[in-house]
């Protein structure tokens, strides 16, 4: 009896020191290839799964007037979304029009991140498991083109960006996950700041400079500062801010345009080329700032 | 234990409310380790910790740990005794359920993911419990019902 209690407790000890080594291999790199071999075996389960959801969520609606309702707040949502992009489209183009005819010289920053004509279609096949942490896998990878640090949009706006590239699955950091952090600016006003998110799901943006002006209501797009992110791609709409005059920066909660709860179909902007490769870089770039 | 692990990465937000979701594969450690003892429950734990590992960004062998760990406090609470009852688990579930995301969260700090932990003590921790509990409710007598299936039948 006692023979048998000291194996087991020295095989809980065995598994905890493996484990713990594990941890440490995995801060350094090691665990990567095991986790994509083993994501890659996943992924024709995860597909299976995330299809059944997707048809259990849209034939969970039952009642006739339900679903009328649902397709009318779907209808109204997307025109919304397709208004506001419309709208930061033409403010952006009045703006560059004027400073165009200031700036001779000036030519479009970027002209190859145009999404529309270089994206890659994905579907949403799984989920981080915990709860304290916001990523989503992706049944795209390398070979589609797919490569760590490239923006993940949906026609709503930001998503996040890909910080692993298996073979046929990536995953991909949510804007809302908090070491995500994105150089933002106010769309009109172009005061600038870092959204990052939280363990709410809520979006935060900080350093906004004490003098700038900010309301609710302003609309919140990627600035391309540090070069992570492409400029212009719609984050969210400010809903409060919050100003002391004891900080030296205010901060603003935003409401992102994306719903991430709902999140099927994502492009992932294959042209664009992040400056910093390593996306274990430091915040305010743009990227993580996991270890 | 992998069926519920993909279960929680491909329908956890199905099970769950806002962005809380159930953790099955915690809740499983508990049933399975207070039905079955400690040596089983140690087997899952390393699966499930293991698989939930896979499918995270968060370092590798958070989760295992975190689960042995928590395979641990149920042995210590059930001692040498263990039973089918519903009530121990049940009343288990809230405090293990704390305690597993503070090791969760002590680990991501650790290894310098930034946690707010007032934020997500009071937005993710306490609703996930909650949850936890609630789903234990559910769990707990379908994995009764596969151990009994399960038991070796005594040789006559």
């Amino acid at each position: 009896m006692v023979s048998n209690s000291r194996t087991s407790w020295l095989s809980y000890t065995v598994a905890l020191v493996v484990l713990s080594i594990s941890l440490l291999a995995s801060q350094l790199g090691y665990m990567q290839p095991l986790r994509d071999v083993a994501r890659n075996l996943f992924v024709p389960f995860q597909i299976v799964m995330s299809r059944i959801s997707q048809a259990v969520e849209r034939s969970a609606g039952g009642l006739q007037d339900i679903q009328q309702l649902r397709q009318r707040i779907e209808w109204l949502q997307a025109e919304v979304n397709r208004l506001s992009v419309e709208n930061v489209r033409l403010a952006e183009v009045e703006q560059e029009n004027l400073r165009l005819r200031q700036l001779l010289n000036y030519t479009r920053n970027n002209p190859q991140y145009d999404y529309r004509t270089a994206a890659v279609v994905a579907q949403k096949i799984g989920e981080n498991p915990s709860n304290l942490l916001f990523t989503i896998f992706i049944d795209v990878g390398v070979r589609d083109g797919v490569a760590p640090g490239m923006p993940v949009i949906t026609d709503r706006g930001l998503v996040g960006r890909v910080i692993h590239a298996g073979p046929n699955v990536a995953e991909v950091l949510l804007l809302i996950d908090p070491s995500s952090a994105v150089n933002a600016r106010v769309l009109n006003s172009r005061v600038t700041g870092v959204v990052h998110g939280s363990e709410t799901g809520e979006l935060i943006m900080e350093r906004i400079p004490q003098g700038e002006v900010i309301s609710p209501g302003d609309i919140l797009v990627t600035s391309g500062l540090g070069g992570t992110f492409p400029d212009k791609l719609i984050i969210g709409q400010v809903t409060e801010v919050l100003r002391r005059d004891a900080d030296m920066f205010q901060t603003a909660h935003v409401r992102p345009t994306v719903d991430f709860g709902r999140l099927e179909t994502v492009l992932v902007i294959t042209t664009f080329k992040p400056l910093e490769t390593d996306l274990s870089g430091s915040e305010a770039e743009g990227g993580s700032t996991n270890p | 234990m992998l069926a519920l692990v993909l279960i929680e990465s491909s329908w956890g937000h199905l099970l769950g409310i806002g962005r809380v979701h159930p953790d099955l594969v915690l809740l499983a450690v508990i049933s399975w380790t207070a039905l079955r003892g400690a040596a089983e429950g140690w087997m899952w734990s390393i699966i499930g910790g293991i698989g939930l590992d896979l499918l995270s960004n968060a370092p590798f062998g958070l989760s295992a740990i975190s689960l042995l760990l928590i395979c641990l406090f149920v042995r210590l609470a059930y001692s040498r005794v263990y039973g089918t009852s519903l009530v121990l688990p049940l009343l288990l579930t809230f405090p293990l359920s704390v305690i597993y995301y503070l090791i969760s969260m002590l680990f991501l700090t650790l290894t310098g993911f930034p946690i707010d932990w007032n934020a997500a003590l009071l937005h993710v921790v306490l609703p996930a419990a909650l949850l936890n509990v609630v789903t234990m409710l559910v769990l707990f007598p379908l994995l009764r019902a596969l151990h009994q299936r399960t038991l070796p039948r005594p040789s006559i």
